[in-house]
């Protein structure tokens, strides 16, 4: 079995488990602010978008923390390992800006029945979506990247080594989120263009990403991280 | 064939494995014997590929072993600290190694955690060393890898754990030859598995022999005492041993048979010697033998 199935076996029982805890919440919160007021900005934005990348973030870091080993240890090579969890977090990196965009048409649809939209709220629009998606993406990607990098450099060098990786592992998080964060509703939190900044975020996850294969390439097998 | 050729393993400035060459024909069981630090878990990481040489290569049917996917999924490496997150569950390890590993067999899994008695219910956290290492036997034996390297798996079990792995080895050894290479401290325990012994010393390898030549090195004389000094002066003595008026000494000597002969004419006995006594022999720091091959 190749390691990307594997890997959707072994992660099936958290992303499940996850989509519902958000989706769970999305509802008691926008059904709590709605009952008080007219909703003013997207919970979904909010809670699905900000909640994603962090988890996507920590995804990164168990693969190779946790997962690298295991896979290893039951004769997977290194590389396609690292395959292996590129096509896996890819799946979930664009599975989640779809579900982003989705929840967010739903949000939008159901509220406007319910004539719930605040004059501020972010109301769903082809051209929105696209845009949504085309943030989401690259955010998601550049968190999972950098959760995988850090835990690259506490699994493969010495702790005081690790802390100067993380640090430059934490690079594509944060340009991704400087350049193409969004807001509650929906709009960039700067005036960069967003070809350029969509340029720039995955120039630094690229760059990152192949420092993270180098990393791996023939990392040693330790027992335990750090 | 298993090739290692100059494989050099290196902590910083450490010289774990030092330019070791050796040749392991495939389907036997190899001992790997050496005292602590001696380099023999780096080793195996490094015929494994669970790490790169500094230097030198290992090579199984003449392909480089490090990141080949053909070799590394037919080796199989149990540590002697178990491979697992301690969240897992034994039924998921069996499950994960049952996805990956080609020749798997899961109902031969099932019947070792049987006789293991371990519950497949149970967290790898919960588990106690013992059975931890169990576990890696099962996890070991059921894969069913060419190359199956088992490092001290034995740690922690009881007397009667350990007589099952070393039966189940060596019946699923006939039934399904592979190379299999155990580490081990436990030499008298295991050493009629062996076929071939590889002993390292100090990240060097001191010897690689068929283990009955290696029995056939020396021999051990027993009878009365003043009879066997007598026999025994001007040997290289491995061992000995004296109850009340008998001695038993082991000789790093092969006698010919006209001493033998002598030797049974002053009522002395002779039998093969242990491997444990001539391992002892070869890595005590002040009598230091050359490698061979």
């Amino acid at each position: 079995m190749s390691v990307t199935r594997v890997l959707f076996r072994v992660y099936r029982p958290i992303i499940l488990p996850f989509v519902a805890i958000i989706v769970v919440a999305e509802v008691i919160a926008a059904t709590a602010v709605a009952s008080a007021q007219d909703l003013g900005f997207s919970m979904w934005l909010v809670l699905g978008g900000q909640a994603a990348k962090y988890w996507l973030l920590v995804v990164g870091i168990i693969l190779i923390a946790m997962q690298l080993r295991q896979f290893v240890v039951n004769g997977a090579t290194r590389h396609e390992f690292l395959a292996g969890m590129a096509v896996f977090g890819l799946v979930l990196v664009v599975g989640w800006a779809v579900a982003i965009v989705l929840g967010h048409g739903i949000e939008s649809a159901v509220l406007g029945a319910l004539d719930k939209q605040g004059p501020d709220y972010p109301t769903f629009t082809a051209g929105g979506a696209l845009r949504e998606f085309g943030q989401q993406l690259p955010v998601s990607l550049a968190y999972f990247v950098s959760g995988a990098t850090i835990a690259a450099g506490f699994y493969r060098w010495r702790a005081w080594i690790g802390l100067v990786v993380m640090v430059g592992g934490a690079v594509p998080a944060i340009v991704a989120d400087a350049l193409l964060g969004f807001n509650e509703w929906g709009g960039l939190t700067h005036d960069v263009p967003y070809p350029g900044a969509l340029a720039a975020s995955l120039a630094a996850t690229a760059l990152v990403a192949w420092g993270l294969h180098r990393a791996i390439s023939d990392v040693p097998i330790r027992r335990t991280a750090g | 064939m298993i090739e290692l050729r100059g494989v050099t393993v290196r902590y910083g400035r450490t010289v774990a494995v030092d330019d070791v060459t050796l040749d392991l024909p495939t389907g036997k069981i190899y001992g790997l014997l050496g005292r602590n630090g001696s380099g023999k878990t780096s080793l195996l990481s490094a015929l494994a590929s669970f790490r790169r040489p500094a230097f030198g290569v290992v090579r199984v049917d003449g392909a480089d072993a490090f990141e080949n996917p053909a070799v590394m999924r037919n080796t199989c490496f149990i540590r002697d600290t178990l491979d697992c997150n301690e969240s897992d569950k034994v039924r998921q390890l069996m499950c994960f190694a049952g996805w990956m590993r080609p020749t798997w067999d899961a109902d031969y899994a099932a019947k070792l955690l049987d006789l293991f008695e371990i519950n497949p219910r149970k967290r790898a956290s919960s588990l106690s060393r013992g059975q931890k290492s169990a576990v890696g036997v099962v996890l070991g034996l059921a894969s069913r890898a060419p190359l199956t390297i088992l490092d001290e798996t034995y740690l922690g079990m009881d007397a009667v754990a350990r007589a099952a792995f070393y039966r189940e080895l060596l019946e699923d050894y006939l039934a399904h030859p592979r190379t299999i290479v155990l580490s081990t401290h436990l030499i008298e325990e295991v050493a009629d598995l062996f076929e071939r012994v590889v002993i390292i010393d100090r990240g060097r390898l001191l010897l690689h022999e068929e283990t009955d030549e290696l029995r056939g090195r020396g021999v051990t004389v027993t009878g009365p005492a003043a009879a066997v000094g007598e026999f025994v002066a001007g040997h290289t003595v491995l061992g000995e041993q004296s109850l009340g008026g008998v001695r038993a000494v082991t000789l790093d000597w092969h006698p010919a048979a006209d001493d033998v002969a002598r030797g049974e004419s002053a009522g002395l006995t002779f039998g093969p010697v242990g491997i444990q006594d001539l391992f002892i022999h070869l890595t005590s720091r002040a009598e230091r033998l050359e490698a061979t091959r």
